[in-house]
């Protein structure tokens, strides 16, 4: 039992890690060092690289502050969701979004709260036309998780072992979508360069699963949509 | 100009297909169409005034077997004197809402009325809010011509002895009311069918109480058991007297039961398909 729960925060620790890999790996731009002072460097002689460790600090900190901030509609993983997130790769083809969602009380159910990790990777990014530009195809993995104690991770100890082989509380959503950006002109900016639009089709884990066993569902029924924004800063 | 139209309107159909499809989460999908079933069919079938002899059938387990449970519906809808449905619990695997409207749409296309009782796989995650919204009551009775019928929620497991499960209160009191019944009305009541997910000494029983249980069934005139669960055939006098249980196996195992009740008793036949 303790061997399902450390699987899936081993999971979701190695998707964020990778994530903070690549992104730490892929940034163009240097951190300008803030810390290290020049003068007292070469006064001394002796303190170079001390400071360069500072700076080499400095910048891997640096690349902790989000890229971007998203808010999404529906999706299944919310009725609202958002979050920061953190674009990386040669052409900024990777993304990591890290969001709370809300859902609020309906029928009989509690209003809950969610978790998810996402992780988004565009293989284009087509300029239209001017500040415009698209990305036909954005495929993403999340992993949600609903932050409610009726909801478990690995079955009670009440239950006789292997009595409920999975998990109530953490889903995995598989969704392809597509993306539409408006690179904010320079003289126009205020808090980012960029803002995009974008809507979602997903699907999570025991949909897929209830679908392949049984053709009685229809795809519709397996199939949620969600829409939202992206503020790149 | 042309483009910038061209993404506000695509914009903007998504979030009107968004509005539309409001499954926010696995767990909170919109839970469209008909719902606190068991309460609606209950007071349809005591005003039908269905005359002996009736047949239900009884089927069980459908959870991840919707095709299997199509089928079964097709052969009792194509029968013709099949005149009531009971559900024995398990209608989900994960207590999903669309599990819960899969199983209920399927039922519902028989046009026959229904009754469910609760399972312990319905109860996963907020299942059980689901099954109280959609079935509405766990615990309720009825009566259809001679025969008293039960139907009882007995997934204790799943409530970790927060809750009365089975309530003894509820068959206390409703079995009394039977006996009131028949003393203004002698031979009103001659059979009671208790219909429950779990029965006395599966691991989901509150066992504890297994023998009270008994007892308090032995309260009903002419006392019979149909449940699930176990997915196995099994028709056993548990506590050796006279009260019998007839567990049905899963839908999976293309099996089903049906009843027929008559003036002085009643008749049980297996269908498998």
């Amino acid at each position: 039992m303790n061997m399902r729960l450390l699987s899936f925060k081993t999971i979701a620790a190695t998707l964020l890690a990778i994530s903070m890999t690549l992104c730490a790996h892929s940034h163009a731009y240097a951190a300008e060092p803030q810390c290290a002072h020049p003068d007292t460097a070469t006064a001394t002689g002796v303190n170079t690289a001390y400071y360069k460790r500072l700076q080499k600090r400095q910048e891997r900190w640096n690349r902790l502050i989000p890229d971007l901030f998203a808010l999404q509609y529906a999706g299944g993983i919310g009725m609202i969701s958002a979050g920061p997130g953190w674009d990386y790769g040669s052409s900024r083809q990777w993304e990591t979004h890290v969001l709370v969602g809300f859902l609020p009380k309906r029928y009989k159910y509690h209003h809950y709260w969610t978790f998810t990790v996402r992780e988004t990777y565009s293989p284009w990014n087509l300029r239209i036309k001017n500040q415009w530009s698209v990305k036909p195809l954005t495929v993403s993995l999340s992993l949600n998780s609903i932050l409610h104690s009726d909801f478990w991770t690995s079955q009670p100890d009440r239950y006789p072992d292997g009595y409920y082989g999975f998990s109530t509380r953490i889903r995995f959503h598989l969704g392809l979508g597509q993306r539409f950006s408006y690179d904010i002109p320079e003289s126009k900016r205020f808090l980012g360069r960029r803002i995009s639009v974008y809507y979602e089709i997903s699907t999570c884990d025991l949909y897929v699963r209830q679908k392949v066993l049984n053709s009685y569902i229809p795809l519709k029924d397996i199939l949620s949509i969600g829409a939202g924004l992206i503020y790149t800063i | 100009m042309k483009y910038t139209k061209r993404i506000l309107y695509t914009i903007a159909a998504a979030i009107v297909l968004c509005a539309c499809d409001n499954d926010y989460h696995p767990y909170s999908a919109g839970l469209t169409g008909s719902h606190d079933i068991n309460t609606r069919n209950i007071s349809l079938l005591e005003k039908a005034d269905i005359a002996t002899p009736y047949k239900f059938a009884f089927i069980t387990d459908t959870q991840g077997a919707l095709d299997d449970t199509a089928d079964a519906l097709e052969i009792i809808k194509s029968r013709g004197d099949i005149d009531f449905i009971i559900h024995g619990g398990d209608i989900t695997d994960f207590g999903l809402p669309k599990e819960f409207i899969w199983g209920r749409d399927l039922l519902e296309s028989t046009g026959l009325p229904f009754l469910t009782v609760i399972g312990n796989h319905d109860c996963l995650g907020n299942g059980e809010d689901t099954f109280n919204y959609i079935f509405g009551p766990q615990n309720f009775s009825l009566n259809i011509g001679h025969t008293h019928f039960v139907g009882l929620n007995t997934v204790a497991l799943e409530y970790d002895y927060s809750h009365p499960v089975p309530d003894l209160d509820f068959i206390e009191a409703d079995a009394t009311g039977v006996a009131e019944l028949n003393k203004a009305e002698p031979g009103r009541i001659t059979h009671t069918v208790v219909v429950m997910h779990s029965r006395p000494y599966d691991e989901q029983f509150n066992n504890n109480v297994a023998k009270a249980f008994n007892l308090y069934l032995t309260g009903y005139p002419g006392c019979l058991c149909i449940n699930g669960h176990n997915h196995s055939l099994d028709i056993s006098d548990i506590f050796d007297n006279g009260i019998i249980y007839y567990q049905c196996p899963n839908i999976k195992k293309r099996t089903f039961f049906i009843f027929t009740m008559t003036d002085d008793g009643y008749e049980y036949e297996t269908v498998e398909f």
